[in-house]
């Protein structure tokens, strides 16, 4: 089978970029920059690290995707429901979590909805002090579909319940996050 | 380096030239030696191609063939008289995609209830799930395998040479669109069950995975009075997935009467009560007649056809085996 | 015209079904292949031999949908080995990948106008491949024939020779042809001598009205009538033991 390999450079310093597992997120060792790997190239892309709210042995930054996008409803018929206080629909232009690591849907969709609602309000670390990090697997580019659910799903909590939609939904750009979870056992919450 | 690519058979890393795991699925690499960060382009198509190891030896085909022999209801000297001409290993080639499918469905049922009101039910419902798909990438005429194995076993990178394959036929855009579809699919089929009139739906497939997977089989071929049967085995679990073989006269005989006898007696006495029973649950009878007529006609079908039996997806012949039966190309991953 | 050179040394190279890049085994030399233009011409070799091919179409007479003597009455008068020709187009139709496969000659022979490849490893047809014996039945519609009318731009085109047997076979005084394909064994056919169904159903049905009535009357007047539904089952079984006999056995004496 004919394949093609290519040694991945940093598009910041030029040295070769290294790593010691699978990992769509690579950290240029000579000029300490953050590098995303898509398709068959790399592009630079600056992480937030967020801090824990506690100290623990246990804890594990997870990588996440923020996306953001420009959320345009043009035509939206619900049956039903209250005022929506409790809940904001999400319009203009907005910010969806998504988690990029290897997890099943039914252990990170809940994470996602949350952050996306609420981010946590947590102080940015400049690096990750030890604490170990999961991998990134899903890309930025595949995240942006993931948004667009989010958005869909988000849409169907509201009070009352949808009927018809229509609407745009841009891309505008992507930002990285590291959100420190505690793990105990199998079981991931988050630790901010 | 030079303007031309540097292509591997295998996978060597450029930086230190050691031999390199490949993930599977993926476009990128790393060197265990070296750890450098590896871009991989798999072929011009653009398909990681994995074979799953096989697992079943001649010696161990050849037994689970014999045993295949000594089952009801082929010819009950078969197992004493079949004579194996040949055996050889043979590695077909599955599409296989495994990702997210996600879907959102809204819409209203309406049902009557016992005043005669109509009463309208809104939904709103989404499905979450990731999924793998597989079919079948070549044409496998009389060897009768459409169904996807359950792709168990252990992984191996595929090199070209190494085995014997059969050519896949279909082309990788066809197969990718497929599965995007059939993930699709089903994530809509999850949200929107029990939705009776659907207003706005709206599904996605995000990818994980696509690769061409090449399974072993082994082959089996055999005389039985003078004539060439087959059967096939997985070669990760050595159970037979299709074949041919010769049938039993006596079991086609003892299927004409029994099916007759049965079928008979059981429709016979459904009439009967049902005419003649004072019971007020006297048309329970005709349930009689039904399970009489379905013995007749599988009594009949074993008897017209009888004369040789077949595993998997074969005409001609009988078919007891539920083997691949509902089986389907979408499944949900648990991990 | 599967004949490939490598440009920089000039010693033969080998295109592989379905690769664009292959590796020149002289000078190590990468070398693309374009095969938008050119026709490579591969082929498919035979897996069954002519006597196990005999031995299938003996499994395939016995089939239970065949006339019940024709294992032992046909009169098998020649068995041919062909290497028939198909196009094999491979097209971008919407930036989309297609596989298109056309006969490249015109036959009546059933099964070879079958738009399907049949399973098997396609190598490249050239002067190291031996045919063994297998007429190599040569292509009279040339490719413009499709080509004008094929949807999207051309990836690579091949021509592919794909094995059959065909069986020419008497059976009762009349003639009869099947086509076997050279890896499977499947059997295509475009008539056949078939097997009544009417003695299957006859025994059957016998048996069952028998049954039937017996187990009316049993119900309705004496139980003695019950009788019936053994007689039934009884006959069944021993017309269809002769229904299904065969002089050559199948009997376990």
């Amino acid at each position: 089978m004919a394949m093609m390999v290519k040694s991945l450079k940093c598009s910041s310093c030029g040295a070769p970029l290294k790593a010691k597992e699978a990992d769509l997120v690579l950290f240029c060792t000579s000029c300490g920059k953050t590098m995303e790997f898509l398709d068959s190239d790399v592009g630079e892309v600056s992480p937030h690290i967020l801090a824990p709210n506690r100290e623990d042995k246990d804890l594990i930054y997870l990588p996440f995707w923020g996306i953001d996008a420009d959320v345009d409803v043009t035509h939206e018929d619900t049956v039903g429901g209250f005022l929506r206080i409790t809940k904001k629909p999400m319009r203009g232009t907005c910010r969806f979590y998504v988690c990029a690591a290897d997890l099943l849907p039914r252990k990170t969709a809940g994470w996602n909805l949350e952050f996306t609602r609420s981010f946590p309000k947590a102080a940015e670390v400049p690096d990750f002090r030890r604490i170990p990090h999961m991998p990134a697997l899903k890309s930025s580019r595949t995240a942006e579909k993931d948004a667009e659910f989010l958005f869909l799903k988000h849409e169907i909590d509201l009070s009352g319940t949808l009927q018809e939609l229509e609407y745009t939904f841009s891309v505008l750009g992507h930002e990285l996050y590291y959100i420190p979870f505690l793990r105990r056992g199998d079981d991931l919450s988050p630790a901010v | 380096m030079s303007s031309v690519p540097d292509l591997l058979i295998g996978l060597s890393c450029p930086g230190c030239g050691g031999t390199i795991e490949v993930t599977e699925g993926s476009r990128l690499a790393f060197c265990p030696y070296c750890g450098s960060a590896l871009a991989i382009t798999a072929d011009d198509a653009g398909v990681t191609r994995l074979m799953y190891k096989m697992e079943v030896t001649e010696t161990g085909a050849e037994s689970a063939a014999r045993k295949w022999f000594g089952a009801f209801p082929k010819a009950r000297d078969l197992a004493a008289t079949a004579v194996i001409t040949e055996i050889f290993p043979m590695y077909l080639p599955f599409w296989r995609m495994v990702g997210t499918g996600k879907g959102v469905a809204c819409g209203y049922s309406t049902h009557t209830d016992k005043d005669g009101h109509t009463q309208t039910t809104y939904h709103e419902d989404s499905s979450d799930a990731e999924y793998l798909w597989s079919v079948i990438a070549c044409q496998t005429g009389d060897l009768g395998i459409v169904t996807p194995p359950k792709l168990q076993g252990r992984l191996l990178p595929y090199t070209d040479g190494d085995i014997p394959v059969f050519e896949t036929t279909s082309s990788r855009d066809e197969a990718y669109d497929q599965a995007d579809t059939d993930i699709r699919m089903e994530a809509h089929r999850r949200a929107a069950s029990g939705i009776e009139t659907l207003t706005f739906s709206k599904t996605f497939c995000i990818p994980r995975e696509f690769s061409l997977l090449y399974y072993p089989y082994w082959i089996i071929r055999y005389q039985y009075r003078e004539r060439d049967y087959f059967v096939v085995l997985d070669g990760v679990s050595g159970s037979p997935v299709s074949g041919r073989a010769p049938g039993d006269q006596t079991y086609q005989a003892l299927a004409a009467g029994l099916g007759a006898g049965f079928g008979g007696l059981f429709a016979g006495l459904g009439i009967a009560y049902t005419m003649f029973s004072n019971s007020e649950y006297a048309l329970a009878g005709l349930s009689g007649l039904v399970i009489g007529l379905i013995l007749v006609l599988a009594g009949y079908w074993m008897f017209r056809f009888g004369s040789e039996v077949t595993e998997g997806k074969l005409t001609g012949g009988i078919s007891f085996s539920m083997k691949g039966f509902g089986q389907k190309t979408v499944r949900e991953i648990e991990r | 015209m599967s004949q490939l050179r490598c440009p920089k040394c000039g010693a033969p190279a080998i295109a592989e079904h379905g690769k664009q890049y292959t590796t020149c085994e002289n000078c190590g030399t990468v070398i693309y292949i374009d095969r938008s233009s050119v026709i490579f011409n591969y082929i498919m070799p035979f897996i069954l031999d002519e006597d196990k091919a005999r031995a299938v179409f003996r499994r395939w007479c016995a089939g239970p949908s065949l006339a019940k003597d024709l294992e032992r009455e046909a009169q098998i008068t020649s068995v041919e080995k062909i290497y028939f020709p198909v196009f094999l187009f491979r097209r971008v139709v919407g930036g989309q990948e297609k596989s298109i496969i056309k006969p490249a000659k015109g036959t009546t022979l059933p099964g070879l106008q079958s738009q399907v490849i049949p399973p098997g490893d396609i190598t490249v047809f050239d002067s190291t491949v031996s045919t063994r014996g297998a007429e190599v039945i040569q292509p009279e519609i040339s490719v413009e024939t499709y080509l004008a009318d094929l949807p999207g731009t051309a990836k690579e085109q091949a021509l592919l020779y794909l094995p059959f047997f065909v069986f020419r076979y008497r059976y009762q005084g009349t003639d009869y042809i099947s086509v076997m394909g050279g890896t499977s064994g499947r059997v295509h056919t475009s008539g056949f001598p078939g097997r009544s169904a009417a003695p299957y159903a006859l025994v059957v049905g016998g048996g069952f009205l028998l049954a039937f009535i017996g187990g009316i009357l049993g119900f309705i007047t004496t139980p003695i009538f019950y009788v019936l539904v053994f007689a039934g089952a009884a006959l069944a079984m021993l017309t269809g033991r002769a229904v299904v006999r065969t002089p050559e056995g199948g009997d376990n004496k």
